[in-house]
């Protein structure tokens, strides 16, 4: 099976929708970070990358808006999207396996891409709707869309999306294959909220959804960043 | 806002193949634990676990092609007659990706993991055919099945653990509610492989013999095979091509506990959440729901908190609300688990019977609720709540209901 990373999945995102987004909501957080830089470690996380990037990213864009703020925690949701999830953990603990020795606890929850978030959950008190998404075509907008949906169905009034993949012999590997490029990784986190709100709230857009749309489509230049759109090399 | 129905319903259990297989078997209070087979477990402390009946290679791939096909097949649904139709259908499957095929490439990778690039890629060159290890990733399954439907539409695969595959059904019930789609195929994979097994030895969260949801004796879980695929509808789609609808989905919630990496909240509350979220979408009040299937997983933890949770959200009602783990019988069938559990849910309102929840030794006198220890229950279901919880509290709640 081929599968060309520029294709679009049929008819759903369409000019109308984006520019019904455009006007409802702003992006008043963000954070981008390529996985070369190096993040603050992480307790009770070892050995990949995955999880202190999602973390230290998340906290950056989150500082000054909704999310950290006093908001009620069952206001607030929070979404992962990823397409390799931890495979650098999963390499460790093959290689673990296969040299014969014991598993360590600790690699079996960091597996997990729910137990970061659920940290994050914790530290920022977040009470709402939460899930962990990957979709190879139309990733940034499907997720958006998850996003809004909360916000829509009044199941909060802000949401926290991470976008996180790192480097692995899977990611690469993918990415040589149906990318035609190389894989670079790293982290993108926003904050989405409806507009007029966080006007209210003194908060304005750092960014428009267009403008974030637009980042997403960079990543068809250069190397592939799995769902960490639009990072700069 | 849309209606949406279940038409199709495929699944793979650790009784075997097919919904009848697995209708016979979780009716009749029989659990499907037995030593592994697939793999060695001389070196773990754990040594059981609830595999499917080796019919075809286990594979993600092969569970999500039965899965599918029986699923098209009961919705009356033919690759062909309704091509157009299933080119709009969106895909929405929880899994991690296949773990099962990857022993091999990893004993080559330990070899080779020093090695730089272009020598790994003459380990394992990359070509127009795919090589085994993108199965091991979970959007590539999303794709397996879009493929195998013929769909064009997004697919979306939901990798948060154990509530995963209860996720992605939730995610195409509120596409077709939302009318951005007409049809979708919905659902999760597990195949037991080594990696996980070993992992959840490592944490000593596995039962020794069987699992014991609720009871004072329980002292964990085990892990099953296991996969389930549904066809969901608007109701007006299905009714326009003459399909019969099974059930309706009523409403769904998704919430966090926003309390641990891996335990869930004490207090249930935010299963509760989960729970009221989806009464809310649903337009229901607490006392309609006849019956729960529990996400129950035998650990002493689980089971206290979800009890505190269905105390929160049912109060008194809670204790006649019929309350069962169907995991006693399968296992944990981690991002699968959601979608069985659904397709038992949909069986138990299709039979108006609740599944028992097996293998009770002792009463927990913490846990006060009725949990069927006394065989599977006739009685009249109109409405019916499946919880799923995971890492990281992660809660999904799905209400079904009679049409």
């Amino acid at each position: 099976m081929g599968l060309n990373m520029d294709t679009h999945a049929v008819g759903w995102l369409n000019d109308a929708i984006i520019a019904e987004w455009q006007e409802q909501y702003g992006i008043t957080g963000l954070h981008m970070q390529a996985v070369e830089e190096p993040v603050p470690a992480v307790r009770g996380f070892v050995r990949s990358p995955f999880n202190p990037l999602i973390y230290h990213s998340v906290k950056q864009a989150a500082a000054g808006t909704a999310i950290a703020s006093e908001l009620a925690p069952d206001r607030k949701g929070i979404l992962l999207g990823s397409l390799f999830v931890d495979a650098v953990t999963e390499e460790e603990t093959w290689k673990d396996l296969l040299q014969g020795k014991k598993l360590s606890p600790i690699m079996f929850p960091q597996s997990v891409p729910s137990a970061v978030i659920g940290y994050l959950a914790k530290e920022l008190d977040i009470h709402g709707p939460m899930s962990c998404m990957g979709a190879s075509r139309d990733g940034l907008a499907i997720l958006l869309q998850q996003a809004i949906d909360w916000l829509e169905d009044d199941e909060a009034d802000a949401v926290q999306v991470v976008c996180c993949d790192v480097p692995s012999i899977r990611a690469e590997l993918w990415a040589r294959q149906f990318a035609n490029r190389s894989f670079g990784g790293g982290a993108v986190s926003f904050v989405i909220e409806r507009r007029s709100w966080a006007t209210k709230q003194g908060r304005d857009s750092r960014l428009s959804i267009a403008e974030l749309l637009e980042l997403g489509r960079e990543s068809a230049h250069g190397r592939f960043h799995g769902m960490a759109f639009g990072l700069e090399e | 806002m849309e209606r949406v129905v279940v038409t199709g319903l495929g699944v793979i259990s650790p009784f075997g193949y097919g919904v009848e297989r697995c209708k016979q078997s979780i009716f009749s209070g029989r659990h499907a634990f037995k030593d592994i087979t697939r793999f060695s477990t001389e070196h773990s402390c754990a040594k059981r676990g609830a595999e499917a009946p080796p019919e075809v290679q286990p594979s993600y791939r092969s569970y999500a092609e039965y899965c599918t096909d029986e699923a098209l097949r009961m919705a009356g649904l033919d690759r062909n007659e309704h091509r157009e139709m299933l080119e709009q259908a969106w895909v929405a499957v929880g899994n991690l990706g296949d773990g099962m095929m990857l022993q091999d490439f990893y004993e080559q990778y330990v070899q080779a993991s020093d090695a730089d690039m272009q020598q790994l890629e003459q380990a394992f060159p990359v070509g127009k055919e795919d090589i085994p290890i993108h199965d091991r990733n979970p959007f590539q399954l999303a794709e397996h099945v879009a493929e195998q439907i013929g769909s064009n539409a997004p697919r979306v695969a939901f990798t948060n653990a154990c509530i995963a595959s209860a996720n992605a059904i939730a995610y195409a019930f509120n596409q077709i509610r939302k009318g951005r789609c007409e049809l979708a195929v919905a659902g999760g994979i597990n195949v037991l492989h080594p990696l996980v097994y070993y992992n959840f030895d490592s944490s000593r969260a596995m039962a020794d013999d069987v699992v014991r949801p609720f009871s004072s004796k329980r002292s964990g879980l085990l892990i099953g095979d296991g996969a389930g695929m549904l066809v969901l509808e608007s109701l007006a789609h299905a009714q326009a091509r003459g399909a019969v609808p099974l059930v309706e989905i009523a409403g769904c919630g998704l919430s966090s506990d926003g309390y641990h990496v891996t335990q869930p909240e004490p207090n249930g509350s935010g299963m509760a959440r989960a729970m009221r979220s989806a009464l809310r979408q649903a337009g229901c009040g607490p006392q309609e729901i006849d019956y729960v299937n529990a996400h129950g997983t035998g650990t002493p933890l689980n089971d206290k908190s979800e009890t505190k949770g269905l105390l929160q959200v049912f109060g008194d009602y809670a204790y006649k609300l019929p309350i069962s783990s169907t995991k006693s019988m399968t296992g944990h069938m981690l991002e699968a688990t959601g979608a069985v559990e659904m397709v038992i849910s949909i069986m138990s309102m299709l039979e108006q019977r609740i599944p028992p929840t097996a293998n009770m030794l002792e009463r927990d006198e913490e846990l006060p609720l009725d949990y069927v220890f006394d065989g599977p229950r006739s009685m009249p279901l109109h409405r019916i709540m499946s919880n799923s919880a995971a890492f990281g509290g992660n809660n999904c709640s799905i209400i079904v209901q009679g049409i």
